[in-house]
Protein backbone atom coordinates (compact mmCIF):
# COMPACT_ATOMS: atom_id res chain seq x y z
CA UNK A 1 0.00 0.00 0.00
CA UNK A 2 1.48 3.34 -0.77
CA UNK A 3 2.07 6.26 1.76
CA UNK A 4 -0.76 8.74 1.23
CA UNK A 5 1.91 11.99 1.50
CA UNK A 6 3.79 10.62 -0.81
CA UNK A 7 0.40 9.97 -2.95
CA UNK A 8 -0.74 13.45 -2.48
CA UNK A 9 2.39 15.00 -3.50
CA UNK A 10 2.45 12.85 -6.63
CA UNK A 11 -1.34 14.16 -7.31
CA UNK A 12 0.57 17.73 -6.79
CA UNK A 13 3.61 17.01 -9.14
CA UNK A 14 1.03 15.84 -11.96
CA UNK A 15 -1.05 18.98 -11.60
CA UNK A 16 1.79 21.08 -11.74
CA UNK A 17 3.47 19.25 -14.80
CA UNK A 18 0.22 19.38 -16.33
CA UNK A 19 -0.20 23.20 -15.50
CA UNK A 20 3.36 24.21 -17.05
CA UNK A 21 2.34 21.72 -19.92
CA UNK A 22 -0.91 24.06 -20.77
CA UNK A 23 1.26 27.19 -20.12
CA UNK A 24 3.51 25.80 -22.45
CA UNK A 25 0.82 25.00 -25.28
CA UNK A 26 -0.71 28.29 -24.37
CA UNK A 27 2.60 30.54 -24.81
CA UNK A 28 3.52 28.38 -27.88
CA UNK A 29 -0.19 29.44 -29.59
CA UNK A 30 -0.09 33.13 -28.89
CA UNK A 31 3.66 33.32 -29.88
CA UNK A 32 2.41 34.01 -33.56
CA UNK A 33 0.66 37.41 -31.90
CA UNK A 34 3.94 38.26 -30.07
CA UNK A 35 5.77 38.13 -33.72
CA UNK A 36 3.36 40.04 -34.90
CA UNK A 37 3.90 42.91 -32.57
CA UNK A 38 7.33 43.40 -32.94
CA UNK A 39 7.64 45.11 -36.17
CA UNK A 40 5.62 47.72 -34.23
CA UNK A 41 7.62 47.07 -31.69
CA UNK A 42 10.35 47.94 -33.45
CA UNK A 43 9.04 51.25 -35.57
CA UNK A 44 7.82 52.55 -32.22
CA UNK A 45 11.55 52.17 -30.59
CA UNK A 46 13.20 53.49 -33.64
CA UNK A 47 10.65 56.46 -34.10
CA UNK A 48 9.86 57.44 -30.86
CA UNK A 49 12.33 56.84 -28.38
CA UNK A 50 15.53 56.14 -30.24
CA UNK A 51 15.38 59.89 -30.87
CA UNK A 52 14.61 60.88 -27.32
CA UNK A 53 18.26 60.81 -26.83
CA UNK A 54 18.68 64.12 -29.04
CA UNK A 55 17.32 65.45 -25.83
CA UNK A 56 20.87 65.78 -24.74
CA UNK A 57 21.37 68.06 -27.69
CA UNK A 58 19.02 70.66 -26.04
CA UNK A 59 21.79 70.82 -22.78
CA UNK A 60 24.79 71.33 -24.87
CA UNK A 61 26.65 73.49 -26.93
CA UNK A 62 27.08 71.85 -30.18
CA UNK A 63 30.33 71.00 -31.43
CA UNK A 64 30.56 69.79 -34.62
CA UNK A 65 34.01 68.14 -34.38
CA UNK A 66 33.19 66.41 -31.21
CA UNK A 67 29.93 65.36 -31.55
CA UNK A 68 26.68 65.42 -30.00
CA UNK A 69 28.29 63.49 -26.88
CA UNK A 70 31.52 64.99 -26.44
CA UNK A 71 30.20 68.41 -27.04
CA UNK A 72 30.35 70.48 -23.79
CA UNK A 73 27.50 71.08 -21.36
CA UNK A 74 25.81 74.44 -21.59
CA UNK A 75 23.15 73.88 -18.70
CA UNK A 76 20.00 75.86 -19.61
CA UNK A 77 21.83 78.42 -21.87
CA UNK A 78 19.85 77.29 -25.00
CA UNK A 79 16.63 77.51 -23.64
CA UNK A 80 17.27 81.50 -22.79
CA UNK A 81 16.83 82.29 -26.16
CA UNK A 82 13.54 81.84 -25.95
CA UNK A 83 12.58 83.99 -22.93
CA UNK A 84 15.66 86.46 -23.80
CA UNK A 85 13.72 87.72 -26.78
CA UNK A 86 11.50 90.82 -27.43
CA UNK A 87 9.51 88.38 -29.45
CA UNK A 88 9.08 85.83 -26.32
CA UNK A 89 5.85 87.02 -25.17
CA UNK A 90 4.21 87.72 -28.58
CA UNK A 91 4.78 84.01 -29.53
CA UNK A 92 3.93 82.63 -26.48
CA UNK A 93 1.03 84.34 -26.54
CA UNK A 94 0.12 83.83 -29.98
CA UNK A 95 0.64 79.40 -29.49
CA UNK A 96 -1.26 79.56 -26.01
CA UNK A 97 -4.08 81.41 -27.25
CA UNK A 98 -4.46 80.18 -31.33
CA UNK A 99 -4.70 76.96 -29.39
CA UNK A 100 -7.13 77.19 -26.79
CA UNK A 101 -9.37 79.07 -28.81
CA UNK A 102 -8.84 76.21 -31.51
CA UNK A 103 -9.37 73.44 -28.73
CA UNK A 104 -12.74 74.74 -27.02
CA UNK A 105 -14.20 76.25 -30.82
CA UNK A 106 -12.64 72.96 -32.61
CA UNK A 107 -13.71 70.62 -30.44
CA UNK A 108 -18.18 72.28 -30.77
CA UNK A 109 -17.50 72.25 -34.64
CA UNK A 110 -15.89 68.69 -34.41
CA UNK A 111 -18.83 67.66 -32.73
CA UNK A 112 -21.30 69.42 -34.57
CA UNK A 113 -19.86 68.16 -37.81
CA UNK A 114 -20.08 64.30 -35.91
CA UNK A 115 -24.03 65.19 -35.20
CA UNK A 116 -25.21 66.37 -38.34
CA UNK A 117 -22.99 63.70 -40.41
CA UNK A 118 -24.71 61.08 -38.41
CA UNK A 119 -28.57 62.19 -38.87
CA UNK A 120 -27.74 61.78 -42.76
CA UNK A 121 -25.53 58.49 -42.61
CA UNK A 122 -28.44 56.74 -44.44
CA UNK A 123 -28.98 58.71 -47.14
CA UNK A 124 -26.59 58.80 -50.53
CA UNK A 125 -26.00 62.17 -50.07
CA UNK A 126 -23.84 61.62 -47.20
CA UNK A 127 -21.09 59.18 -49.16
CA UNK A 128 -20.27 62.30 -50.96
CA UNK A 129 -19.90 64.03 -48.06
CA UNK A 130 -17.95 62.50 -45.95
CA UNK A 131 -14.88 62.48 -48.24
CA UNK A 132 -15.57 66.54 -48.83
CA UNK A 133 -15.34 67.30 -45.46
CA UNK A 134 -12.34 65.31 -44.94
CA UNK A 135 -10.39 66.04 -48.50
CA UNK A 136 -9.20 69.43 -46.77
CA UNK A 137 -7.02 68.00 -44.16
CA UNK A 138 -5.02 66.32 -47.06
CA UNK A 139 -3.76 69.10 -48.25
CA UNK A 140 -0.26 70.27 -48.11
CA UNK A 141 0.91 73.70 -46.69
CA UNK A 142 2.32 74.79 -49.25
CA UNK A 143 -0.96 74.33 -51.77
CA UNK A 144 -2.97 75.65 -49.03
CA UNK A 145 -1.12 78.88 -48.76
CA UNK A 146 -1.65 79.00 -52.34
CA UNK A 147 -5.00 78.66 -52.26
CA UNK A 148 -5.69 81.13 -49.30
CA UNK A 149 -3.28 83.53 -52.01
CA UNK A 150 -5.78 83.29 -54.41
CA UNK A 151 -8.35 85.12 -52.18
CA UNK A 152 -6.13 87.10 -50.71
CA UNK A 153 -3.33 88.71 -53.18
CA UNK A 154 -4.34 92.32 -52.83
CA UNK A 155 -4.05 93.00 -56.69
CA UNK A 156 -5.56 89.67 -58.07
CA UNK A 157 -7.21 88.07 -54.97
CA UNK A 158 -10.81 86.79 -55.34
CA UNK A 159 -12.02 89.17 -52.38
CA UNK A 160 -10.38 92.37 -53.32
CA UNK A 161 -12.23 91.71 -56.61
CA UNK A 162 -15.30 90.94 -55.87
CA UNK A 163 -15.96 91.70 -52.06
CA UNK A 164 -13.69 94.52 -51.64
CA UNK A 165 -13.47 95.79 -55.03
CA UNK A 166 -13.90 99.83 -53.57
CA UNK A 167 -11.70 99.49 -50.82
CA UNK A 168 -9.30 96.51 -51.60
CA UNK A 169 -7.17 95.74 -48.34
CA UNK A 170 -3.19 94.35 -48.02
CA UNK A 171 -4.21 91.16 -46.30
CA UNK A 172 -0.49 90.63 -46.45
CA UNK A 173 0.69 93.65 -44.56
CA UNK A 174 -2.24 93.86 -41.57
CA UNK A 175 -1.83 91.71 -39.17
CA UNK A 176 -5.25 92.35 -37.78
CA UNK A 177 -6.90 90.54 -40.00
CA UNK A 178 -4.98 87.26 -39.37
CA UNK A 179 -6.26 85.68 -36.26
CA UNK A 180 -9.61 85.25 -38.17
CA UNK A 181 -7.96 84.36 -41.50
CA UNK A 182 -6.23 81.52 -40.06
CA UNK A 183 -9.00 80.38 -37.45
CA UNK A 184 -11.26 79.94 -40.54
CA UNK A 185 -8.76 78.33 -42.80
CA UNK A 186 -7.64 75.89 -39.46
CA UNK A 187 -11.25 75.09 -39.03
CA UNK A 188 -11.65 74.26 -43.40
CA UNK A 189 -8.75 72.15 -43.31
CA UNK A 190 -9.46 70.48 -39.36
CA UNK A 191 -12.99 70.69 -38.54
CA UNK A 192 -13.74 67.26 -40.89
CA UNK A 193 -11.11 65.71 -40.03
CA UNK A 194 -11.29 65.56 -36.18
CA UNK A 195 -14.92 64.87 -36.69
CA UNK A 196 -14.18 61.64 -37.61
CA UNK A 197 -13.18 60.29 -34.43
CA UNK A 198 -16.57 61.98 -33.01
CA UNK A 199 -18.62 59.92 -35.93
CA UNK A 200 -17.00 56.72 -34.77
CA UNK A 201 -18.07 57.21 -31.18
CA UNK A 202 -21.43 58.53 -32.08
CA UNK A 203 -22.11 55.47 -34.56
CA UNK A 204 -20.72 53.05 -32.01
CA UNK A 205 -24.27 54.17 -29.29
CA UNK A 206 -26.34 51.44 -29.22
CA UNK A 207 -29.71 52.48 -31.51
CA UNK A 208 -32.13 51.04 -29.53
CA UNK A 209 -31.65 54.10 -26.86
CA UNK A 210 -32.87 56.51 -29.29
CA UNK A 211 -35.67 54.22 -30.55
CA UNK A 212 -36.58 53.79 -26.77
CA UNK A 213 -36.59 57.84 -26.33
CA UNK A 214 -38.15 58.29 -29.59
CA UNK A 215 -41.25 56.59 -27.63
CA UNK A 216 -40.91 58.35 -25.38
CA UNK A 217 -41.36 61.27 -26.80
CA UNK A 218 -37.91 62.76 -26.86
CA UNK A 219 -37.57 64.92 -29.72
CA UNK A 220 -34.47 65.56 -31.76
CA UNK A 221 -32.41 67.96 -29.29
CA UNK A 222 -33.33 66.01 -26.37
CA UNK A 223 -31.91 63.06 -27.82
CA UNK A 224 -28.77 64.25 -28.27
CA UNK A 225 -28.40 66.34 -25.54
CA UNK A 226 -29.66 63.20 -23.40
CA UNK A 227 -28.10 60.40 -25.05
CA UNK A 228 -25.32 61.06 -27.53
CA UNK A 229 -23.40 64.16 -25.72
CA UNK A 230 -23.08 62.35 -22.36
CA UNK A 231 -22.51 59.14 -23.99
CA UNK A 232 -19.45 60.66 -26.42
CA UNK A 233 -18.38 62.66 -23.19
CA UNK A 234 -15.11 60.48 -22.43
CA UNK A 235 -14.37 60.53 -25.99
CA UNK A 236 -14.36 64.14 -25.40
CA UNK A 237 -12.61 64.49 -22.97
CA UNK A 238 -9.76 62.14 -24.41
CA UNK A 239 -9.31 64.34 -27.22
CA UNK A 240 -9.03 67.47 -25.35
CA UNK A 241 -6.83 66.07 -22.78
CA UNK A 242 -4.48 65.07 -26.20
CA UNK A 243 -5.11 68.70 -27.13
CA UNK A 244 -4.02 70.11 -24.30
CA UNK A 245 -0.84 67.95 -24.27
CA UNK A 246 -0.02 70.25 -27.53
CA UNK A 247 -0.81 73.72 -26.63
CA UNK A 248 2.91 74.67 -26.81
CA UNK A 249 2.86 73.47 -30.24
CA UNK A 250 1.39 74.76 -32.98
CA UNK A 251 0.64 73.84 -36.93
CA UNK A 252 3.84 74.62 -38.69
CA UNK A 253 2.59 74.87 -42.23
CA UNK A 254 -0.33 76.96 -41.32
CA UNK A 255 1.54 79.71 -39.80
CA UNK A 256 4.44 79.72 -41.72
CA UNK A 257 3.38 79.06 -45.37
CA UNK A 258 -0.04 80.81 -45.39
CA UNK A 259 1.02 83.77 -44.43
CA UNK A 260 3.63 83.81 -46.90
CA UNK A 261 6.46 84.15 -44.03
CA UNK A 262 5.50 88.14 -44.14
CA UNK A 263 7.54 89.92 -41.48
CA UNK A 264 4.71 92.45 -40.82
CA UNK A 265 2.50 89.96 -39.81
CA UNK A 266 4.71 88.27 -36.99
CA UNK A 267 2.55 90.00 -34.12
CA UNK A 268 -0.05 87.88 -34.84
CA UNK A 269 1.12 85.13 -36.72
CA UNK A 270 4.60 84.24 -34.91
CA UNK A 271 4.57 81.44 -33.02
CA UNK A 272 7.20 79.07 -30.93
CA UNK A 273 7.33 76.78 -34.39
CA UNK A 274 7.95 79.52 -36.53
CA UNK A 275 10.05 81.51 -33.99
CA UNK A 276 12.41 78.80 -33.71
CA UNK A 277 12.49 78.04 -37.59
CA UNK A 278 13.68 81.27 -37.91
CA UNK A 279 16.14 81.44 -35.60
CA UNK A 280 17.47 78.11 -36.51
CA UNK A 281 17.83 79.06 -40.14
CA UNK A 282 19.56 82.43 -38.78
CA UNK A 283 22.04 81.06 -36.28
CA UNK A 284 22.37 77.33 -37.08
CA UNK A 285 21.99 76.78 -33.42
CA UNK A 286 20.67 72.91 -32.97
CA UNK A 287 20.57 73.25 -29.20
CA UNK A 288 18.64 76.08 -29.45
CA UNK A 289 15.50 74.72 -31.64
CA UNK A 290 16.10 71.36 -29.55
CA UNK A 291 15.45 73.52 -26.41
CA UNK A 292 12.26 74.55 -27.75
CA UNK A 293 11.03 71.42 -28.48
CA UNK A 294 11.88 69.76 -25.12
CA UNK A 295 10.27 73.26 -23.90
CA UNK A 296 6.97 72.20 -25.27
CA UNK A 297 6.98 68.71 -24.87
CA UNK A 298 7.93 69.31 -21.02
CA UNK A 299 5.13 71.97 -20.56
CA UNK A 300 2.70 69.35 -22.47
CA UNK A 301 3.68 67.01 -20.48
CA UNK A 302 3.07 68.56 -17.29
CA UNK A 303 -0.73 70.06 -18.38
CA UNK A 304 -1.63 66.29 -19.67
CA UNK A 305 -0.72 65.61 -15.66
CA UNK A 306 -2.94 68.01 -14.92
CA UNK A 307 -5.86 68.17 -16.79
CA UNK A 308 -6.04 64.51 -16.13
CA UNK A 309 -5.49 65.10 -12.11
CA UNK A 310 -8.59 67.96 -12.32
CA UNK A 311 -10.32 65.29 -14.19
CA UNK A 312 -9.73 62.89 -12.24
CA UNK A 313 -11.70 64.65 -9.04
CA UNK A 314 -13.97 65.75 -11.10
CA UNK A 315 -15.29 62.62 -12.82
CA UNK A 316 -12.95 59.69 -11.81
CA UNK A 317 -14.25 57.60 -14.82
CA UNK A 318 -13.46 59.86 -17.47
CA UNK A 319 -9.61 60.13 -16.43
CA UNK A 320 -7.25 59.15 -18.99
CA UNK A 321 -4.83 57.37 -16.64
CA UNK B 1 3.05 26.21 -38.76
CA UNK B 2 2.42 22.86 -36.11
CA UNK B 3 4.23 19.32 -37.49
CA UNK B 4 0.80 18.13 -38.87
CA UNK B 5 0.06 20.67 -40.66
CA UNK B 6 3.06 21.29 -42.50
CA UNK B 7 2.69 17.38 -43.31
CA UNK B 8 -0.17 18.12 -44.54
CA UNK B 9 0.36 20.88 -46.71
CA UNK B 10 3.54 18.88 -48.21
CA UNK B 11 0.93 16.21 -48.62
CA UNK B 12 -1.38 19.01 -50.88
CA UNK B 13 1.32 20.25 -52.59
CA UNK B 14 2.93 17.02 -53.51
CA UNK B 15 -0.65 16.73 -55.46
CA UNK B 16 -0.83 19.56 -57.24
CA UNK B 17 1.28 20.53 -60.72
CA UNK B 18 2.69 23.83 -62.48
CA UNK B 19 -0.20 26.23 -61.95
CA UNK B 20 -2.38 25.04 -59.53
CA UNK B 21 0.83 24.79 -57.38
CA UNK B 22 1.69 28.14 -57.87
CA UNK B 23 -2.05 29.05 -57.56
CA UNK B 24 -2.35 27.09 -53.71
CA UNK B 25 0.64 28.62 -52.36
CA UNK B 26 -0.03 32.19 -53.40
CA UNK B 27 -3.41 31.70 -52.46
CA UNK B 28 -2.63 30.41 -48.92
CA UNK B 29 1.33 32.13 -48.37
CA UNK B 30 0.57 35.35 -50.06
CA UNK B 31 1.49 37.64 -47.57
CA UNK B 32 4.31 35.70 -46.35
CA UNK B 33 6.04 36.01 -49.90
CA UNK B 34 5.50 39.72 -50.26
CA UNK B 35 7.02 40.10 -46.56
CA UNK B 36 10.44 38.22 -47.80
CA UNK B 37 10.19 40.17 -50.78
CA UNK B 38 10.22 43.32 -49.12
CA UNK B 39 12.38 41.91 -46.67
CA UNK B 40 14.77 40.90 -49.62
CA UNK B 41 14.41 44.44 -51.25
CA UNK B 42 15.62 46.36 -47.94
CA UNK B 43 18.29 43.60 -47.38
CA UNK B 44 19.82 44.43 -50.81
CA UNK B 45 19.12 48.04 -51.19
CA UNK B 46 21.39 48.37 -47.62
CA UNK B 47 23.96 46.40 -48.83
CA UNK B 48 24.01 48.89 -51.85
CA UNK B 49 23.94 51.50 -50.25
CA UNK B 50 26.63 50.47 -47.91
CA UNK B 51 28.63 49.65 -50.74
CA UNK B 52 28.55 52.78 -52.35
CA UNK B 53 29.40 54.60 -49.33
CA UNK B 54 32.51 52.46 -48.97
CA UNK B 55 33.82 53.38 -52.45
CA UNK B 56 33.22 57.19 -51.98
CA UNK B 57 36.44 58.28 -52.58
CA UNK B 58 35.42 61.68 -50.74
CA UNK B 59 32.57 63.69 -50.78
CA UNK B 60 32.19 67.55 -51.38
CA UNK B 61 28.94 69.74 -50.43
CA UNK B 62 28.40 72.83 -52.65
CA UNK B 63 25.89 75.04 -50.83
CA UNK B 64 23.49 76.65 -52.78
CA UNK B 65 24.49 76.16 -55.85
CA UNK B 66 22.12 77.97 -58.66
CA UNK B 67 22.32 75.09 -60.64
CA UNK B 68 22.99 71.38 -58.89
CA UNK B 69 22.67 69.28 -61.68
CA UNK B 70 24.63 70.59 -63.63
CA UNK B 71 27.61 71.75 -60.69
CA UNK B 72 27.88 67.88 -59.34
CA UNK B 73 27.78 65.97 -63.07
CA UNK B 74 30.39 68.83 -64.37
CA UNK B 75 32.71 68.90 -61.26
CA UNK B 76 32.25 64.59 -60.93
CA UNK B 77 33.67 64.67 -64.29
CA UNK B 78 36.34 67.04 -64.03
CA UNK B 79 37.36 65.10 -61.47
CA UNK B 80 37.26 62.03 -62.65
CA UNK B 81 39.59 63.37 -66.07
CA UNK B 82 41.85 64.67 -63.79
CA UNK B 83 43.04 61.08 -62.57
CA UNK B 84 40.82 61.58 -59.08
CA UNK B 85 40.64 59.57 -57.58
CA UNK B 86 42.77 56.83 -59.71
CA UNK B 87 40.65 53.20 -59.46
CA UNK B 88 38.07 52.62 -57.38
CA UNK B 89 35.95 54.47 -55.65
CA UNK B 90 34.15 57.73 -56.68
CA UNK B 91 34.56 61.68 -55.71
CA UNK B 92 31.07 62.61 -54.99
CA UNK B 93 29.95 65.98 -55.05
CA UNK B 94 26.24 67.06 -53.13
CA UNK B 95 25.03 70.35 -54.69
CA UNK B 96 21.40 70.31 -54.08
CA UNK B 97 21.56 71.25 -50.21
CA UNK B 98 19.89 75.03 -49.62
CA UNK B 99 21.58 77.32 -46.73
CA UNK B 100 22.60 80.49 -46.05
CA UNK B 101 22.39 82.34 -42.85
CA UNK B 102 22.14 85.13 -44.59
CA UNK B 103 19.20 84.27 -47.06
CA UNK B 104 16.87 82.21 -44.19
CA UNK B 105 13.75 82.31 -46.99
CA UNK B 106 15.59 80.60 -49.59
CA UNK B 107 17.27 78.07 -46.89
CA UNK B 108 15.89 74.27 -46.29
CA UNK B 109 15.82 73.68 -42.23
CA UNK B 110 16.05 70.07 -43.91
CA UNK B 111 19.53 70.51 -46.08
CA UNK B 112 20.36 72.67 -42.61
CA UNK B 113 20.79 69.03 -40.95
CA UNK B 114 21.59 66.69 -43.74
CA UNK B 115 25.07 69.22 -43.62
CA UNK B 116 25.25 69.50 -39.44
CA UNK B 117 24.79 65.14 -39.34
CA UNK B 118 27.03 64.74 -42.32
CA UNK B 119 29.61 67.17 -41.28
CA UNK B 120 29.51 65.66 -38.04
CA UNK B 121 29.54 62.33 -38.60
CA UNK B 122 32.52 62.79 -41.13
CA UNK B 123 30.41 61.65 -44.19
CA UNK B 124 31.09 64.69 -45.60
CA UNK B 125 35.02 65.95 -46.50
CA UNK B 126 34.94 69.39 -48.03
CA UNK B 127 32.46 72.16 -48.37
CA UNK B 128 32.23 74.78 -50.55
CA UNK B 129 29.79 77.83 -49.78
CA UNK B 130 29.59 81.86 -48.97
CA UNK B 131 31.18 83.91 -46.64
CA UNK B 132 28.29 83.57 -44.33
CA UNK B 133 28.32 79.75 -44.55
CA UNK B 134 31.37 79.31 -43.77
CA UNK B 135 31.22 81.82 -40.54
CA UNK B 136 28.48 79.70 -39.22
CA UNK B 137 30.20 76.60 -39.73
CA UNK B 138 33.76 77.44 -38.20
CA UNK B 139 31.85 78.88 -35.14
CA UNK B 140 30.29 75.38 -34.72
CA UNK B 141 33.17 73.61 -35.04
CA UNK B 142 32.67 72.28 -38.57
CA UNK B 143 35.50 73.32 -40.51
CA UNK B 144 39.14 72.16 -40.06
CA UNK B 145 41.69 74.56 -39.30
CA UNK B 146 43.52 74.17 -42.96
CA UNK B 147 47.08 75.64 -41.72
CA UNK B 148 47.23 72.08 -40.54
CA UNK B 149 45.93 70.38 -43.27
CA UNK B 150 47.79 72.38 -45.78
CA UNK B 151 50.98 73.23 -43.93
CA UNK B 152 53.38 75.20 -46.17
CA UNK B 153 50.55 75.58 -49.19
CA UNK B 154 48.67 77.33 -47.61
CA UNK B 155 51.23 80.09 -46.43
CA UNK B 156 52.45 80.49 -49.94
CA UNK B 157 48.69 81.35 -50.98
CA UNK B 158 47.98 83.34 -47.89
CA UNK B 159 45.82 86.13 -49.83
CA UNK B 160 42.97 84.16 -50.79
CA UNK B 161 42.91 82.30 -47.14
CA UNK B 162 39.44 83.16 -45.69
CA UNK B 163 39.89 83.44 -41.59
CA UNK B 164 37.01 82.58 -39.27
CA UNK B 165 36.58 82.06 -35.38
CA UNK B 166 36.20 78.62 -34.45
CA UNK B 167 33.89 77.25 -31.69
CA UNK B 168 36.24 77.96 -29.37
CA UNK B 169 36.51 82.09 -30.74
CA UNK B 170 39.90 81.13 -32.19
CA UNK B 171 40.95 82.17 -35.63
CA UNK B 172 41.66 79.24 -37.88
CA UNK B 173 42.12 79.19 -41.80
CA UNK B 174 38.28 78.13 -42.21
CA UNK B 175 38.25 78.00 -46.32
CA UNK B 176 40.38 79.38 -49.49
CA UNK B 177 38.78 81.58 -51.75
CA UNK B 178 37.98 80.01 -55.15
CA UNK B 179 39.54 81.62 -58.29
CA UNK B 180 37.34 82.47 -61.50
CA UNK B 181 39.01 79.62 -63.47
CA UNK B 182 38.43 76.93 -60.59
CA UNK B 183 36.31 74.15 -61.92
CA UNK B 184 33.84 75.15 -59.08
CA UNK B 185 33.10 78.35 -60.85
CA UNK B 186 33.04 76.87 -64.18
CA UNK B 187 30.42 74.24 -63.23
CA UNK B 188 28.15 76.35 -62.73
CA UNK B 189 28.33 75.93 -58.85
CA UNK B 190 28.17 79.71 -57.94
CA UNK B 191 27.19 82.55 -58.95
CA UNK B 192 29.21 85.18 -56.76
CA UNK B 193 32.40 83.98 -54.86
CA UNK B 194 32.95 81.08 -53.14
CA UNK B 195 35.23 79.45 -50.54
CA UNK B 196 36.20 75.66 -50.47
CA UNK B 197 37.66 73.53 -46.49
CA UNK B 198 37.73 70.98 -45.32
CA UNK B 199 35.08 69.38 -42.56
CA UNK B 200 36.67 69.29 -39.28
CA UNK B 201 36.02 65.56 -38.94
CA UNK B 202 36.48 64.44 -42.50
CA UNK B 203 37.16 60.47 -42.40
CA UNK B 204 39.28 61.06 -45.36
CA UNK B 205 41.92 63.82 -45.12
CA UNK B 206 44.46 62.74 -47.70
CA UNK B 207 41.57 62.77 -50.41
CA UNK B 208 39.86 65.65 -49.76
CA UNK B 209 43.46 67.81 -49.53
CA UNK B 210 44.22 66.19 -52.74
CA UNK B 211 40.54 67.52 -54.21
CA UNK B 212 40.87 70.54 -52.89
CA UNK B 213 44.43 71.48 -54.39
CA UNK B 214 42.90 70.34 -57.16
CA UNK B 215 39.58 72.66 -57.49
CA UNK B 216 42.03 75.44 -56.43
CA UNK B 217 44.56 75.44 -59.17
Amino acid sequence: MSNPVQHMDDIQYNNSLKKKKKKKKRNGEQLPFYLMIIPGMIYLFCNNYLPMFGIVIAFKKVNFAKGIFNSPWCGLQNFKFLFATSDAYTMIRNTVLYNILWIATGTIVAIAIALMMNEIAKKPIAKLLQPVICFPSMISAVILSYLVYAFLSTSNGFLNRTVFAANPISWYSEPKYWPLILTIVYFWQNAGQSSIIYMAAISGIDKGLYEAARLDGANKWRQITKITLPLIRQMVILMLLMSVGRIFNSDFGLFYQVPLNSGLLYSTTQTIDTYVYRALLEMNNVGMSSAASVFQAVIGFILVLASNLLVRKIDSDSALF
Amino acid sequence: MRKSDRARVRAILSSLHGRRKAAYIWEYFHFYIIAAAVLAGLIIVTLLQTSAMKSTYAQLIVLNAPDPESCSAGLEEDLQEAGIPGSGGKAAVEAGLKYDPLHPESSSAEDLQVVAAELMTGEADLLAGSQSVFDTYAASGGLMDLSSALGTAIQADSGSVYYAKDASGKEIAAGIWCGSDSPLMQSACSSGKMLIGIAANSSRQEAAVRIMQYLLR
